[in-house]
């Protein structure tokens, strides 16, 4: 990732901390639950024990409680991540040394030992993010590599439907097809058509990291090894695949 | 909190999604409840019920289905994955890690190099035992090298044969004298222990600590050598394989406190996938056990020490002969007032003293938990008056406000052992000893009231409010903790209970049964009621909850 996605990364890691924090904190609550802030002069925030603060441009928030009979969203466990993690990539796992990474890691991930903790921490913290980044790129890595190699395309995990050398202006189709097969093998979302904009996100995803891996010249199979390996980590590292 | 919550989640979503989602709104994460595609339902049962996404050809599938068909769930429930998320669900409950109980009474063998580039030989590493064998807790000398000393011993007393008695007045036991004081070094002996799987694997042990012998007297009795009570006699070692050792701790203690926590998993197979009640898990008396526990039980647990764990087996309790190395498991029933996993070593450890076990016991099994006054009592108020102090906590100010529930539960679990497994049954353990009183005896201290100016000196430690002022205690005693999981189940507490856990746990929130919002307070009943006429069948409970609409939603 460049830049600019380190420049997002931070500013939603403050943007995390600024939400944590912002039942206790933030502008003090009156008493009577009224407006806080100079009249005039900015954007005013109503905050009260009833009306929970949000950020100025979040959309409406529902009240979960408001007798909707639904489900609420929650993050993988620990242990979900490392069965699934070779389900979606044909056995490929994370690896910390030799040892499996969710294990390696599974203190500081919050799995519970139950001795000195015993429940698992399923928010979503800057350690959780930090390290399921370098799971996506270790796995992905290991993942797309075998890929490379492997003749056979219905054992491969990423490159399921596409060769090495199908670029993304050479065999749309085919790359098309494909991240439709990653899209639903990964996240267990069906793209409908050619025009599902989230089919079309990934699509300039591809492009963009073929065409800066190739740095200008005409795209080789080694640069789109690295589009692939580049939407295979931003999978792995999306919200779809780390809640349900 | 909740916002907090969604905010974080918006948050991740942006964090995750990086450059594949930056575009993408935030409301489209913040959306209303919807019913969610039979592809997320999919995934969503997957992960439920076998701890993993489906595959690819898993959602392929799906693709001429209109949903995700019924035999997909019943499919997902005989999975071996079901088995290991029913594990993991119960674990949250059971808590079932003793790894950190130290099990070893005295100190385990412990592997010590005698001289530098010499001979690694094991002895029991404890300052007293080596005294006794030795003449000091740590001898060293210049010839010999450290404790044993570093040369083969292969005399042994012929007046006992098979025993490996050593003589320490004999020719072959090397004596020295170190500041002033006589010390004696014996050598050390080939043995195969009984944590080594191949018979051909044998370890070097301190001589006197290989010892064979198999009893001592003690006190005008004899007594097992493996007995803490004949710790100090110096012909006793550790037996025959050092059957009577805990051996070095990643090789016993820690594959025993593993044993312990599949013995637990191994309960839950039986309801979640074996086809036995749920009721089961706290009304059973059988129990699976495998060579370690057994070897535990038979050999290990009579070494102790009084000030740690007592898990001596209970007079009746089966113990099959199998070896430590056995790794299959065998059925047995342990009878008497065990009661599924309320009885199993793992609860008892993890759960050390009566309060915890009951306390544990009402938040696991009937999701009540203990929470104190918002106000304190004055000394004499109430009716009947209350008590500044005393150690009848029915009686005493504020703190009876739970204790007087507390104490009769607490004394179901009262006839085993506190920071241990045994039933102290009436032959071993007389409910009055009147020679306690005022003892300062390892024992006394540890099970008897021994002040004569406590209420009921002389009382096993439960039995101490066993009387007329206390009925239900005498009751509770009696019965077990078997008859108390039997009224919580008679009560509908343990149904209604497993029912909001598992409709927690698999829609993710709770149910909606308290308050202005107790819109689901009807679904709890019908719940509740069809789980026990199912014959408390785990598996029917758990497609009743993924069948639910609010299962099927997502906001």
């Amino acid at each position: 990732m460049g830049t600019p996605h380190r420049g997002h990364v931070r500013g939603c890691l403050l943007l995390l901390v600024a939400c944590s924090c912002m039942p206790l904190g933030g502008a003090p609550a009156p008493a009577d639950g009224g407006l806080v802030g100079s009249a005039g002069a900015g954007p005013t925030v109503q905050v009260g024990v009833a009306t929970p603060v949000l950020p100025l441009d979040h959309p409406p928030v529902v009240d979960p409680l408001a007798g909707t009979a639904s489900a609420a969203a929650r993050r993988l466990s620990v242990a979900q991540l490392k069965n699934s993690l070779p389900v979606v990539l044909r056995g490929h796992a994370w690896k910390v040394g030799n040892a499996d990474g969710f294990d390696a890691r599974a203190g500081t991930l919050g799995v519970p030992d139950y001795v000195s903790s015993v429940e698992e921490n399923l928010e979503s913290t800057p350690l959780y993010l930090k390290f399921m980044a370098d799971m996506a790129r270790d796995a992905c890595n290991r993942a797309v590599t075998a890929d490379a190699v492997q003749a056979d395309p219905t054992q491969r995990a990423v490159l399921r439907f596409v060769e090495p050398l199908d670029t993304p202006t050479g065999s749309r189709a085919k790359v098309e097809e494909n991240l439709r097969y990653l899209r639903l093998s990964f996240l267990g979302l069906r793209s409908e058509g050619t025009d599902d904009p989230a089919l079309a996100q990934l699509r300039g995803l591809f492009e963009q990291a073929v065409a800066a891996a190739a740095g200008g010249n005409v795209p080789g199979r080694a640069h789109v090894l690295e589009g692939w390996r580049t939407v295979c980590v931003a999978l792995l590292t999306s919200p779809e695949f780390h809640l349900y | 909190m909740m916002v907090r919550w969604m905010c974080l989640q918006v948050c991740l979503a942006w964090v995750l999604a990086g450059v594949a989602h930056a575009q993408q709104p935030a409301d489209l994460r913040c959306s209303q409840p919807h019913e969610v595609d039979r592809f997320q339902l999919l995934r969503r049962l997957s992960l439920d019920l076998r701890g993993r996404v489906p595959s690819y050809e898993e959602y392929l599938a799906l693709e001429q289905q209109p949903s995700v068909p019924a035999s997909t769930v019943e499919a997902y429930l005989a999975t071996d994955g079901f088995k290991a998320a029913m594990r993991r669900y119960h674990e949250a409950f059971l808590w079932p890690n003793v790894s950190n109980v130290p099990l070893a009474g005295s100190a385990p063998l412990t592997a010590l190099e005698l001289k530098p580039g010499g001979s690694t030989a094991y002895a029991i590493n404890n300052n007293a035992r080596r005294t006794l064998y030795r003449g000091a807790g740590d001898v060293d000398t210049a010839a010999n090298g450290r404790q044993c000393g570093d040369f083969e011993q292969t005399a042994f007393d012929p007046a006992f044969p098979g025993q490996y008695r050593v003589d320490p007045n004999g020719a072959t036991v090397r004596r020295s004298t170190v500041n002033g004081k006589t010390v004696f070094q014996e050598g050390w002996r080939w043995v195969h222990p009984y944590w080594e799987a191949d018979p051909a694997v044998k370890v070097k042990i301190c001589a006197f600590d290989a010892q064979e012998i198999p009893t001592a007297t003690v006190g005008g009795k004899t007594v097992s050598c493996g007995d803490y009570t004949a710790n100090n006699r110096r012909e006793c070692g550790c037996g025959p394989g050092l059957k009577s050792c805990f051996g070095p701790p990643q090789k016993v203690s820690q594959v025993i406190t593993a044993s312990l926590r599949e013995q637990v998993g191994r309960a839950v197979d039986r309801v979640s996938a074996g086809g036995a009640p749920y009721t089961d898990l706290v009304l059973s008396t059988r129990a699976e056990v495998n060579g370690p526990i057994a070897t535990w039980k038979r050999d290990l647990s009579h070494n102790l020490t009084l000030g740690r764990i007592f898990a001596r087996p209970d007079a009746a309790e089966p113990v099959p002969a199998r070896p430590f190395t056995e790794e299959a498991w065998e059925e047995v029933d342990r009878g008497g007032l065990h009661a599924g996993v309320l009885t199993l070593p793992a609860w008892f450890l993890r759960f050390q003293t009566n309060r915890s076990r009951a306390n544990q016991f009402r938040i696991a099994f009937e999701c009540e938990a203990f929470e104190p006054p918002s106000q304190l009592e004055a000394p004499g108020s109430g009716s009947p008056a209350c008590h500044a102090d005393g150690t009848d906590l029915t009686q005493r100010c504020t703190c009876r406000y739970c204790h007087r529930q507390l104490e009769p539960l607490a004394a179901s679990f009262g006839a085993f052992a506190e920071a241990g497994t045994t039933l102290l049954d009436a032959a071993a353990f007389p409910r009055t000893l009147a020679s306690c009183v005022g003892s300062t005896a390892g024992l006394c201290r540890r099970f008897y009231v021994t002040d004569a100016d406590a209420d009921n000196p002389g009382a096993l430690l439960p039995w101490q409010y066993a009387d007329a002022a206390h009925p239900d205690i005498v009751s509770a005693l009696a019965a077990g903790p078997r008859a108390q999981a039997q009224a919580s189940i008679q009560s509908g507490a343990f149904a209604r209970c497993a029912v909001k856990r598992m409709f927690r746990h698999l829609v993710k929130r709770d149910m909606h049964v308290l308050g202005a919002q107790a819109e689901e307070a009807a679904l709890l009943g019908e719940l509740a009621t069809g789980f026990e006429q199912s014959g408390y069948a785990l598996p029917w409970l758990v497609k009743q909850v993924v069948g639910l609409p609010q299962y099927r939603r997502v906001r």
